[in-house]
């Protein structure tokens, strides 16, 4: 129930920030633009005059994507590597904005001078950057550590298989395999949201110890920390079922409806980042009151459900 | 009363089915004892062959196929050629399989194991061993025949190419030293290749197979024989005139069901043979109705199966390396317990399968040399069946918003690969195994496809019709394809099979150009006087374009085409071309514009290689592209929000 209080601050907080909502969004969609505008071209290019191309209004064409594989593939090649290029500068524009969501968050914008949202975001992404950085390196670590439970678990349960001839208990004991490794993905991923928020509430220099205390607190509230966790993967599940059930029932034909579900596509992007956001409040607030008293940092953060309640009053 | 009736008509109806097939000559007669040890995957053979000298001149020697020497050591020409890989799996370097003759010789005669010698007709590899030759004391006249006894162990491989084993799975195929064949005046027998299937004269066959008790026995043609024996075996026999390969199967995790089919016309009786690993038990009804489909679809459109078994065998799924391979009267298969019903590999590979025994085990080519005659043939017949049974748009992939038909998955695997060499190459000569695959299977496959929509329908059904019933149980050679197709249309084909079977060329025409443009009324000077235009009429009722579409031959290859024109006003106009020239161009006076130049309109040569060309608006259609952008963006924007840092 105690999980409950916090989600619902996390939740209540994400709605009252909607700026900075918004800024997660305008970033996704500034990386995503790039990959529009090549592939528009590109498909402009080589496939806007001829008949085929209306097949994709009703379906998708294999035959005319495997052409376009061979005939037209290097182009392809280029926006794939554009793609991987993106995702991977988004790691580090990620752990920016990691830094200024957390800054934003612990800062009352209401009662301090600072009000707004930019300057604060920015300082913040830019203040904890270097750290966050160093946070990911250490925390491949714990990554590591997933593949070789993986690796451990597969060697264990492979022989029970006989060879591959069991392939009912073969198909369940790999999806129980990959249940494990989300777990255990999801596991990390709190883990390193405590290390952050340890990181910015101290405003400590150190890195590895709050990793090392995150995982610490983590355990020693694993109920808490899970529950919270799992509230918000739970709506993410929720809303991404919803959005599914939408866009499902948009036949994009022609060009209203084509936007239109684009439309739909950015208000589930939107969600994504409330989420986010909700959920980096709901653990913040968490921590602030079942965490080890702080030690000297500077500035004295108030506590992030007051402010909250000060937003709506 | 009924009842009463039925058998002896039943009985007449087998009669009428197996005696109607005009039988092969027998020029083998193989009489062979197997015992199967499982622990050592060793076959214990004695074989008793006698064989027909159906040539001209007399034989002083013989060659024989010994196919498990392939995987005698890392040497053999199979090897070398595969570098240890076939059909993706890679052999362990432990399980190595061969073939060793212990004694061969005359019944009642010579003993010729001594003049046994390995000979490489094909590579002259010394390494390779799939050959032997052995030398008569003195030769055998025309139309003679001498019986032969073979004693040999079979060392079965880890299952990597067909044949071998895989825990407690057998399939024992290519396992007995088979004869070549004598044609010509000389043996054509060639090495086991990595891309090459077999070649073999028909005859009778008639295996006595021990296993242990309690493994089931799979094997080709019908069992006359079950015995039991006192060390825990059984000893089972298996009969079969006018084949030409023997292929069994053991496995104790097999279940065994036996299901009757029968076709009123053409008359067809067989006993259907499932023998399903225990993993896959629920993929049965699916290959059932898929093997049923096969039989329906190849009777009707070819001629009537005229044997009384047919075998289908499920491999497990370590084994698949067995999977998806013909042997007379029983084939393998291919599927998991995990495979979605959308996913219709099991019955692709069932139909396919089942399909050479038409096009392989009685339509008897040389696939070492011609293999696309059996591989393309019946690729061509297995996407008309596969379309026929499961939908044009959805015949190989049915899976929610991923649909692809049999036909799409084809003309995807020649759309890089079959540009370097013609169809007709032998097997072991192709550039790569990819290029023999994408010619062989898919090339041949489309170009049969092509010529039937340049025929009709009718007219190919025709000419397939003929070409079984006229070379069942024989050895037929590409010449003997092209000739009936051309007496059956009463077309000379040359053109179209020189082109496509003889050349690498590939197919591709497009359209270059589209263009509308205003015709202006005359201004300048004409006859001394200046003439300026009519400025009264300027509504665009009244202006006349010149439209004109330009077709290009891009590929080597040429084809008849026809182009469909359309206007703005939704005009359309059809134009033929017999398309020999590089391009071709049409021009319209109209009052209106182009909206579309299109060639094949109706998807008709499906050997083209870029359909994307094939046709092209005057103003380009934004919409689906636009649609396509959009989703790829979105798809972007939440990988983005997945990222776990
Ligand atoms: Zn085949």
């Amino acid at each position: 129930m105690k999980a409950l209080k916090y989600y619902f601050q996390g939740i209540k907080k994400a709605t009252s920030e909607g700026k900075l909502v918004w800024l997660l969004w305008l970033v996704n969609v500034l990386f995503a633009s790039l990959i529009y505008f090549q592939f528009s071209d590109y498909m402009n290019q080589v496939l806007s005059r001829s008949a085929v191309a209306e097949n994709f209004l009703k379906t998708f064409d294999m035959n005319t994507f495997f052409e376009l594989l061979t005939h037209n593939g290097e182009k392809l090649n280029v926006i794939v590597s554009l793609a991987i290029f993106l995702l991977i500068g988004y790691i580090f524009v990620s752990v920016f904005l990691n830094g200024g969501i957390l800054f934003t968050l612990i800062h009352p914008r209401k009662t301090d001078e600072r009000r707004r949202l930019a300057p604060l975001f920015f300082e913040g992404g830019g203040k904890f950057f270097g750290r966050f950085v160093r946070l990911l390196i250490y925390s491949l670590t714990l990554w590591l550590g997933i593949i070789v439970i993986i690796l451990i678990l597969n060697m264990i349960l492979k022989p029970l298989t006989k060879g591959g001839t069991n392939e009912v208990l073969m198909f369940y004991l790999i999806l129980i395999q990959l249940v494990i490794a989300f777990l255990l993905v999801f596991l990390v991923k709190m883990i390193v949201d405590y290390a952050r928020i340890k990181i910015v509430v101290g405003d400590t220099r150190k890195v590895f110890r709050p990793l090392f205390q995150a995982v610490g607190f983590v355990f020693r509230k694993l109920g808490s920390t899970l529950a919270i966790y799992y509230l918000f993967l739970l709506t993410a599940a929720a809303v991404f079922v919803l959005y599914w059930l939408v866009q499902k029932a948009v036949n994009t034909q022609a060009l209203l409806p084509i936007l239109f579900a684009f439309l739909i596509g950015q208000i589930f992007i939107l969600s994504r980042g409330w989420i986010k956001v909700g959920l980096q409040a709901s653990q913040m607030n968490f921590f602030q009151s079942a965490g080890p008293p702080q030690k000297t940092g500077k500035p004295v953060p108030v506590p992030a459900e007051k402010n909250s309640e000060s937003q709506t009053t | 009363m009924k009842k009463f009736l039925i058998f002896p008509i039943l009985i007449l109806v087998i009669f009428i089915n197996t005696g109607a097939t005009s039988p092969s000559k027998h020029i083998v007669d193989y009489h062979i004892k197997a015992k199967l040890l499982t622990e050592e995957k060793i076959v214990f053979g004695e074989e008793a062959l006698t064989w027909l000298n159906t040539g001209d001149v007399p034989v002083s020697e013989l060659h024989f196929h010994l196919y498990l020497n392939a995987f005698k050591n890392n040497r053999s020409t199979f090897m070398r050629e595969s570098g240890g890989s076939h059909r993706g799996f890679a052999v362990d370097k432990d399980r190595w399989g061969y073939i060793d003759v212990s004694r061969i010789g005359i019944q009642d005669g010579a003993d010729l194991t001594p003049t046994i010698t390995y000979i490489q007709p094909d590579d002259q590899n010394p390494d390779d061993q799939t050959v032997m030759q052995v030398l008569l004391p003195e030769p055998l006249p025309p139309g003679e025949t001498i019986i032969l006894e073979i004693i040999f162990q079979s060392k079965l491989p880890q299952v990597f190419a067909r044949s071998g084993y895989k825990g407690n799975f057998f399939m024992v195929a290519q396992w007995f030293p088979k004869i070549g064949v004598w044609e010509n005046g000389a043996w054509n027998c060639h090495q086991y290749h990595s891309s090459s299937e077999f070649y073999a004269d028909f005859g009778i066959f008639e295996v006595d197979i021990t296993v242990p008790e309690d493994f089931v026995l799979g094997a080709t043609g019908k069992r006359i024989k079950e015995v039991k024996n006192s060390d825990e075996t059984m000893t089972y026999t298996h009969y079969q005139e006018n084949i030409h390969d023997f292929a069994w199967t053991a496995c104790p995790d097999f279940v065994e069901i036996h299901k009757s089919f029968t076709l009123p016309d053409p008359p067809v009786q067989t006993e259907m043979i499932f023998l399903i690993h225990k993993a896959h038990l629920k993929l049965t009804d699916r290959y059932e109705e898929s093997l049923r489909n096969g039989l329906e679809f190849y009777s009707q459109s070819y001629g009537a199966y005229p044997y009384e078994t047919i075998t289908l065998v499920d491999p497990p799924l370590k084994a698949m390396g067995a999977g998806g391979m013909e042997y007379p009267t029983l084939f393998t298969s291919m599927g998991s317990w995990f495979f979605p019903k959308g996913l219709r590999l099991p019955e692709m590979v069932t139909i396919h399968e089942f399909g050479h025994g038409y096009w392989y085990g009685m339509v008897a080519s040389n696939e070492f040399e011609e293999a696309w005659l059996d591989e393309g043939i019946n690729s061509y017949s297995e996407i008309k069946a596969m379309d026929h049974y499961y939908g044009k748009d959805r015949s190989m992939l049915d899976l929610g918003a991923i649909k692809m038909s049999d036909l799409v998955r084809s003309r995807v695997s020649i759309l890089g690969l079959s540009k370097l060499d013609p169809i007709m190459t032998r097997s072991w000569e192709f550039y790569s195994k990819g290029s023999y695959g994408a010619n062989v299977y898919a090339k041949a496959a489309l170009t049969l496809l092509t010529l039937e929509r340049y025929l009709g329908e009718d007219v190919m059904a025709e000419v397939m019709k003929t070409y079984f019933k006229r070379w069942k149980f024989k050895h037929p050679k590409s010449a003997d394809f092209f000739a009936v197709a051309e007496e059956v249309s009463g077309q000379d084909l040359d053109w179209f099979f020189d082109q496509f079977f003889k050349t690498p060329g590939q197919l591709d025409y497009s359209v270059g150009r589209v263009r509308s443009v205003e015709i202006k009324d005359p201004q300048g000077i004409f006859k001394g006087e200046l003439v300026e235009p009519d400025k009264t009429k300027d509504s665009p009722e009244e202006k006349i374009y010149k439209n004109e579409v330009v077709i290009l031959r891009k590929g080597d290859l040429f084809f008849p085409q026809e182009i469909l024109i359309v206007f703005e006003n939704g005009e359309e106009i059809r134009e033929t071309w017999e398309g020999k020239d590089r391009w071709k161009r049409f021009e319209y006076i109209k009052p209106n514009k182009l909206k579309l130049a299109e060639i094949d309109p109706e998807y008709k040569i499906p050997l083209d290689i870029n359909q994307m060309n094939n046709s092209r608006l005057l103003k380009p259609n934004k919409t689906p592209i636009l649609k396509l952008a959009l989703g790829i963006t979105l798809y972007f924007q939440k990988l983005l929000t997945l990222l776990p840092f």
